[in-house]
């Protein structure tokens, strides 16, 4: 590996790292959020206008940021039956056709996607309940889609890469 | 031939009734010419998703109340100002008005809607675990409404405790003591059958919930002149249509809450009177501050005015 | 067109792609061939797909179970069951289901069901020579229970859709829920007897001592229902009271926690919801495609012309549920059928709150039954085992649950029985 490659590897390990946090740390926050929320209107306080709101889009961003990193580790909910059965070469092979559908089908909805968030800035939408434009939880989905597709493409030119060295054994992880 | 996709939330109510109508009255007027689908119940997302689509097309139109469109256009809160209109005759004598409805077409223009019927729905209702009878008995009340200033605030006046929630939560929370009220017309009590949890029912004759056809303005250019004019008159033919059918629906409704059990209840004269003056001041403040949202509910009044109401 | 679209699902799915990209591949073909909405609909009805209160459920469900496993609640409230039970054949199953179905009267979502008690429970029943075909079989198909037992979000989404009573409904499901629960138990008990697995000896002192140690484990399920029924929080915050909950216990009564592990606990569930959301949203495009096309609409337009009689309609529904189920979540199915089943039922003098039970139980089944389920893959992910091993797993419990099935749509006093003072 190239020294620029090492580096590139550190960078992403480090923004992997962050986002995992991110994701663990939010999801505590929709906790606190919750409790607080419902403790609040049964003290009688003033009900914390936009709370459902800003729960349902903090795990809206929360899947579609953990659906890249599940990308990233080939870890997506799927049916392993025919993979199981078949050899190294046939695997490989299956794998990268997957991978490629990966590829263009998320890439193909995060393009769709990023043409309905741009359509829904400029008319300037807002939610109900918090009053923030619906730019910001809608695009949450247009760069989990963005993502997962990256994450589809850099497996895919790994194994292409794989392929064209002689030994591909044991390489990756 | 192009497809016209007709979207509610609701199902066997007015909404329903006027997109059956017309329906019918596009079969007569331009036959072929389009084919309308119906589609009720949420069938095509959650309100917020299917008034998206109707701005950006991918639904051709939307039936809804206009509460749940004014992140749309600000000026949908006009119709529901506590205390403006007092009785169904009335939101018919301005949305049937012919110079107003004019207006109400083409004033969201700018937004990508055109606005092709104009329903009246039904009065807003305090549904409650309790009996409310005096306006001392709201006081504490948490009260499930939208997260609309024009429901909260008038709520908190009251002194009850106005609590925007997911629908699908409020049945537990009202079995539970989590929620002692909602704000909801009688026809969707009734469809959910809320009699079941909660029987206490008080027309407090604050806001009457009017309900438009909003239709996405670039599909509606798309289609030929002829159309055009029989999707106009249709919609508007449907609206006068099921005014009545509409009015009696809410009768219906009401004895079907009585029937099962359930009791409608009204403030004294007195109080009711106290009330209505207090909502309204503090819904016209709500909206001091939007000029449009204020221009728009004036005119409404003045239109009311001149009809000597 | 449709046919087009189930075989690249069946083909891209059958590869071993990321379920969620073989029903988006087959849904955007659909909308392509269609060519009818724009393609920013995708958009709208993912986002849609997740945009739903109810469905926070999975999230709080699936940290609540992370952290019930890692603070050692799970493991004290099992070793108690197993104090209790220790002489019925097959205790430990028997405490997996009692589990699943103790959840389902605290959560409306099957999914953070199978993904807590998996988690606490997998390792123990493949231990104790249950086999891991067997174990994930029993945890897969005991997740059903949870969404007929009330709380239930399928039931709450029925109830507006058909315009029937919800807390009629949720009664409605509480004795069909318990009689799954039963046949299973059963069938555990006998299988269990019939495999010569071990059971444990009763001891009193053990027992009590079982008891003194998971009692503040106990209190946990006292109160998450208590605050339900009391109005203290919604069935879909109680999952975010059951996270503080477990995370105080194990912090500062058992000690057994840092804040740090519940940080960790917190990532393991983000990433776990994650993956089970991307397939909810996946499906709600694909319902949605099939809806505006009006797949399901010729469907039941089918049914009707056949001209059936009262049993003969509800057995097809129950086939066409099944099949239904295979491809949609329960969420997406419901919203879509129950308008245009309903009536048709009405018709036929069936009562809508009994069909109401029969449709949420159907989607129940559906959920685990192969190939596609949203609990097997919450479960091959959970459990770390083969989608084969499940299908193999789940075939008993399948025709235990399809046995229930038939009891509870030819028996409509089960589902109704209950509701006699109310009616
Ligand atoms: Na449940
Ligand atoms: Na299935």
């Amino acid at each position: 590996m190239t020294r620029r490659g090492q580096l590139l590897g550190r960078i992403e390990a480090r923004i992997v790292a962050l986002v995992r946090r991110v994701l663990g740390l939010g999801l505590i926050a929709m906790v606190l959020l919750n409790v607080a929320n419902a403790a609040g209107r049964y003290g009688g306080l003033p009900t914390l206008t936009g709370a459902d709101e800003a729960l349902v889009y903090g795990m809206i961003w929360i899947v579609m940021l953990g659906a890249i990193l599940a990308a990233r580790s080939r870890d997506h909910l799927t049916i392993d039956l025919l993979p199981d059965h078949l050899g190294t070469h046939a695997a490989a092979f299956v794998r990268m056709l997957t991978d490629a559908a990966t590829l263009a089908v998320c890439a193909f909805v995060a393009w769709h996607s990023w043409s309905f968030v741009e359509r829904i800035g400029a008319i300037g939408q807002t939610s109900m309940g918090l009053g923030i434009p619906m730019v910001i939880p809608h695009f949450a989905i247009t760069l989990g889609f963005a993502g997962m597709a990256l994450m589809a493409a850099v497996l895919l030119v790994a194994d292409l890469a794989a392929l064209r060295q002689p030994a591909p054994r044991g390489e990756r992880a | 031939q192009s497809t016209m996709k007709l979207a509610s939330a609701t199902i066997n109510d007015v909404q329903h009734e006027w997109q059956k109508v017309f329906a019918e009255e596009m079969a007569a007027r331009a036959p072929d010419a389009v084919t309308v689908e119906i589609y009720p119940a949420s069938q095509l997302g959650a309100i917020p998703r299917m008034a998206e689509g109707v701005l950006l097309g991918t639904i051709e139109a939307f039936t809804t109340p206009t509460s749940f469109v004014t992140n749309v256009d600000p000026r949908f809160q006009a119709f529901d100002v506590p205390g403006l209109f007092a009785s169904p005759e009335e939101v018919a004598s301005v949305i049937h008005d012919p110079d107003y409805r004019q207006h109400l077409e083409e004033m969201f223009l700018d937004k990508g809607v055109r606005v092709i019927g104009a329903i009246y729905n039904s009065p807003t209702l305090l549904l409650a675990t309790k009996p409310v009878e005096t306006l001392a008995d709201m006081k504490g009340m948490k009260v499930r409404t939208f997260a609309s200033p024009l429901q909260m605030e008038p709520m908190k006046a009251a002194g009850a405790q106005p609590t925007p929630m997911a629908l699908s939560e409020v049945t537990p929370a009202l079995q539970s003591g989590g929620l002692d009220g909602m704000l909801a017309g009688m026809p969707i009590l009734t469809a959910f059958k809320y009699y079941d949890t909660a029987k206490y029912v008080t027309d407090l004759n604050f806001s009457h919930i009017v309900s438009v056809t909003l239709v996405n303005e670039a599909w509606f250019q798309s289609q030929p002149e002829e159309v055009q004019a029989a999707i106009i008159a249709s919609g508007r033919a449907a609206e006068e249509a099921v005014f009545p059918w509409g009015v009696a629906n809410v009768e219906k409704a009401n004895a079907i809450w009585t029937e099962n059990g359930g009791e409608i209840l009204s403030l004294s004269d007195d109080e009711q009177a106290a009330m209505a003056a207090q909502f309204l001041e503090v819904g016209e403040a709500e909206i001091a501050d939007q000029p449009a949202v204020t221009a728009e509910y004036e005119r409404i009044k003045a239109i009311l005015d001149g009809n000597g109401s | 067109m449709t046919w087009a679209m189930g075989a690249s699902i069946v083909i891209l799915a059958g590869l071993g792609a990321p379920i969620f990209v073989a029903l988006l591949a087959g849904a955007t073909l659909g909308l392509l061939i269609y060519g009818g909405p724009p393609l920013i609909a995708l958009q709208q009805t993912i986002f849609g797909g997740l945009d739903a209160y109810a469905l926070l459920a999975v999230p709080f469900f699936v940290f609540a179970g992370e952290l019930m496993a890692t603070s050692g609640i799970a493991d004290r409230l099992i070793n108690l069951v197993r104090a209790l039970f220790g002489r019925v054949p097959g205790s430990l199953g028997i405490a997996a289901l009692g589990g699943s179905t103790l959840i389902g009267t605290i959560c409306g979502s099957s999914a953070a069901a199978v993904a807590a008690v998996g988690r606490n429970m997998f390792p123990r029943l493949v231990e104790a020579g249950y086999g891991r075909t067997r174990a994930a079989g029993l945890i897969t198909s005991a997740g059903a229970i949870d969404i007929v037992i009330p709380p239930s979000i399928a039931m709450i989404l029925y109830g507006a859709a058909a315009e029937q009573s919800i807390p009629k409904l949720f009664i409605a499901g509480i004795l069909p829920g318990l009689t799954i629960a039963l046949m299973m138990g059963i069938y555990i008990a006998v299988m269990a007897w019939r495999a010569g697995l071990p059971r444990d000896r009763f001891d009193l002192a053990a027992a009590l001592a079982a008891f003194r140690s998971a009692a503040a484990a106990l209190a946990m399920p006292v109160f998450v229902l208590t605050g339900i029924y009391a109005g203290f929080f919604s069935p879909t915050e109680a999952g975010g009271f059951a996270c503080a909950y477990a995370a105080l216990i194990g912090l500062f009564i058992y000690r057994s926690m840092t804040l740090n592990d519940v940080l960790d606990a917190a990532t393991r569930a983000a990433i776990l919801t994650a993956k089970i959301m991307v397939v909810v949203a996946a499906a709600s495009v694909i319902s949605w495609v099939l809806t505006v096309e009006g797949v399901p609409q010729a469907l039941i337009a089918g049914v009707n012309d056949a001209g059936l009689s009262q049993m003969g309609f509800l057995l097809t529904v129950n086939l066409l549920l099944l099949a239904i189920g295979c491809v949609l979540d329960p969420t997406s199915a419901i919203l879509v059928l129950t308008p245009l089943l309903v009536p048709m039922a009405i018709a036929l003098g069936i009562d809508p709150i009994h069909f109401g039970v029969i449709m949420t139980v159907n989607l129940a089944i559906g959920m685990f039954t192969p190939p596609f389920g949203l609990n097997i893959f919450v479960a091959q992910s959970v459990l770390g085992v083969r989608a084969a091993e499940i299908y193999r797993g789940v075939l008993p419990f399948m025709a235990v649950q399809l046995v229930a099935l038939v009891l509870i749509t030819a028996w409509p006093g089960l589902s109704l029985g209950l509701l006699g003072g109310m009616q």
